[in-house]
């Protein structure tokens, strides 16, 4: 059965921390778009740190019953300290999706305000029923295989220099966010994560 | 100032509308290639009890070397987890030439001073009491990472027909990194201990003395220690009466506080943090020597805990109460044998990390006078918590019941 181009969408809801997300067509693919996402304050300073940052998002779309599909967009943003640009890259499923150079800071900034997901699931695989997309945002996610590696160096912390050999500051509340991220049995955590579901919306056949 | 941020992204949204049309088809694109960087130098920003050499240490790279993004972000995450820092950020800046960069290692000290608060209630074998600790202590003393802690422990009779009084007070200096090793440390201390108590079946004890504490240790391996330990009393008045399994009634001064007193301890810990373990275990035996004092209890010669992430909870299983391994210590009072169940609480400002527990358990006390086994068995419930302000604060009841009645 084929499925029309006209896709309605219900408007756009926001499961946690205000961020909406808006399912989007184009191509025959259904794709998300998030819309304010509440980035921490410090993002613009790490952005052009020169180091890469990656936003981690991992979206599915599900009906009513289960969920059908899930796919996970990588986008690396790197600032050049001499071209003063910056270099963003989209994976989708680990294929290299996009390449370009933004020039500025605030180009970032307008991505990341309605961040793109497009061409994520084939609209002919989906049926004509209610469906949401939730999106998860995660900010340079760290996967468990490295956070037992450092679990396991802050367990050993018989480093000569440590002040103290009591393993983590729980002062530090990042770290204290990603370790509890992985007790809930998370496969990648992040110092900041942000997720956010879509009014339902259907997919109509073609008339 | 995330407000202020959003409200940017949207106003330059608008002119921006074309990069917004969907990505590419995925196998047309090709990143750009990306130009090699090396790094020219590395420096510290931030920094003032801390030297630039400790925290250039923890990064894995050298002046000279292609810049490996990886590791910046493994050194980062290290960093974070140390007790000296709040914070750790990388950044690059322009090098001499294009393509070469300085590393910036831009720290947020963390205060050296920790401050840890117990207050708890309990009613345990008929005799209902209050239970009152702090300790006060420098962690990075010259800024070497030398420790010197106060701690003081009281616990205070409320009622009941049985009598449970301790009061503790102990000033020690701990060098983590003995001669700059990374395998030896030591400990000296000095301790005034008070404290009797007397059950419904007759068992008592009391004691009042002062003591010098030496401590000499080993790391072994990766998580492992052994460690010697001498106390010297000047005067030791100390005596004890139970009922033993035979009906008998004995009357002594324990060998184990004899002067001087030896002690020989094995451990490990893989915990990852003694107040808020998310997993790991540990465990210490001592042999021929002395009870810890700082918990209001008193301590077992075997110790274990062992915890769990699970469900969003934390499931932890403790023989001997809380871990005091190496040269750290912990107050707390448990059962000897005890299950928690804990789980998190929302960071917020006023409670960094923060716990509520709930704890069942149980603990054999000895021989009532009839001569069968004295044991009790009981709940504790609490909240532990590192605040902003107090520091580590651990609030909790603990109830048990008489088993043997």
């Amino acid at each position: 059965m084929r499925h029309a181009i006209a896709l309605l969408v219900l408007l756009a809801n926001s499961g946690v921390d205000a961020a909406e997300v808006t399912a989007t067509f184009v191509d025959g693919k259904l794709g998300a778009r998030v819309d304010a996402l509440p980035f921490p304050a410090g993002l613009p300073k790490e952005l052009t740190s020169g180091l890469t940052n990656r936003l981690y998002a991992r979206v599915s779309v599900a009906d009513a019953r289960a969920t059908l599909g899930q796919k996970v967009v990588e986008i690396a943003i790197r600032y050049d300290l001499w071209d003063q640009t910056f270099s963003v890259v989209s994976t989708l499923d680990g294929t290299i999706a996009d390449s370009r150079t933004l020039a500025n800071l605030p180009e970032v900034n307008a991505l990341l305000s309605a961040l793109p997901l497009p061409h994520l699931f084939e609209v002919a695989t989906l049926p004509p029923t209610d469906l949401t997309l939730r999106v998860e945002v995660l900010l340079n996610p760290i996967d468990r295989e490295k956070m037992q590696m450092i679990r396991k160096w802050v367990a050993q912390n018989s480093m000569p220099e440590v002040a103290g050999r009591q393993g983590i500051t729980v002062s530090n509340a990042i770290f204290n966010r990603i370790f509890e991220q992985y007790a809930d049995g998370s496969n990648v955590a992040a110092a900041w994560r942000a997720a956010a579901t879509s009014r339902p919306f259907r997919i109509a056949p073609e008339k | 100032m995330t407000t202020k941020f959003i409200k940017l992204h949207r106003a330059v949204m608008a002119a921006l509308l074309p990069w917004l049309a969907p990505l590419a088809t995925a196998q047309d694109v090709q990143a750009p290639a990306e130009e090699p960087l090396v790094v020219q130098e590395i420096t510290c920003a931030g920094n003032e009890q801390t030297s630039c050499e400790f925290i250039r240490d923890h990064l894995y790279l050298n002046a000279g070397d292609a810049l490996d993004e990886e590791q910046i972000r493994n050194a980062e995450l290290r960093m974070s987890a140390l007790r000296n820092f709040e914070s750790v950020k990388f950044r690059l800046e322009k090098g001499a030439r294009r393509g070469a960069v300085i590393v910036v290692i831009e720290v947020e000290e963390a205060s050296p001073i920790v401050r840890e608060w117990l207050l708890g209630g309990s009613s345990r074998t008929d005799s209902e009491r209050g239970v009152f600790a702090g300790r006060l202590a420098h962690q990075n003393l010259f800024g070497k990472g030398k420790i010197v802690d106060f701690t003081g422990v009281a616990v205070v009779p409320i009622g009941g027909d049985a009598i449970n009084e301790a009061y503790d007070v102990s000033l020690r200096y701990v060098d983590p990194q003995l001669f700059d090793s990374s395998r030896y440390f030591a400990v000296a201390g000095a301790r005034w201990r008070k404290r009797r108590y007397e059950d419904i079946y007759g068992n008592f004890g009391s004691m009042d003395a002062g003591q010098l504490e030496f401590t000499l240790g080993r790391r072994i391996a990766d998580f492992s220690y052994l460690s010697l330990g001498i106390t010297f009393r000047p005067s030791n008045d100390w005596v004890s009466g139970r009922w033993d399994s035979d009906g008998s009634f004995v009357i002594s001064s324990p060998e184990s506080y004899g002067n001087p007193g030896v002690t020989i301890a094995y451990g490990w810990s893989t915990e990852d943090d003694i107040h808020f373990p998310t997993q790991g275990t540990t465990f210490q035996i001592d042999a021929g020597g002395d009870y810890e004092p700082s918990e209001p209890e008193g301590r077992s010669h075997v110790q274990f805990r062992k915890t769990w992430a699970r469900a969003g909870a934390y499931w932890t299983l403790k023989l001997g109460g809380d871990p005091s391994p190496e040269y750290q210590t912990s107050l707390g009072e448990s059962q000897l044998f005890a299950l928690s169940y804990a789980r998190p609480v929302t960071p917020g400002d006023i409670v960094q990390r923060g716990r509520w527990y709930i704890e069942p358990g149980f603990a054999i006390k000895g021989y009532t006078d009839s001569g069968t086994v004295f044991y009790e068995y009981g709940l504790k419930a609490g909240f532990r918590a590192d605040t902003r302000i107090f520091g580590y604060i651990d609030l909790y009841l603990l109830a048990t019941k008489d088993g043997s009645r």
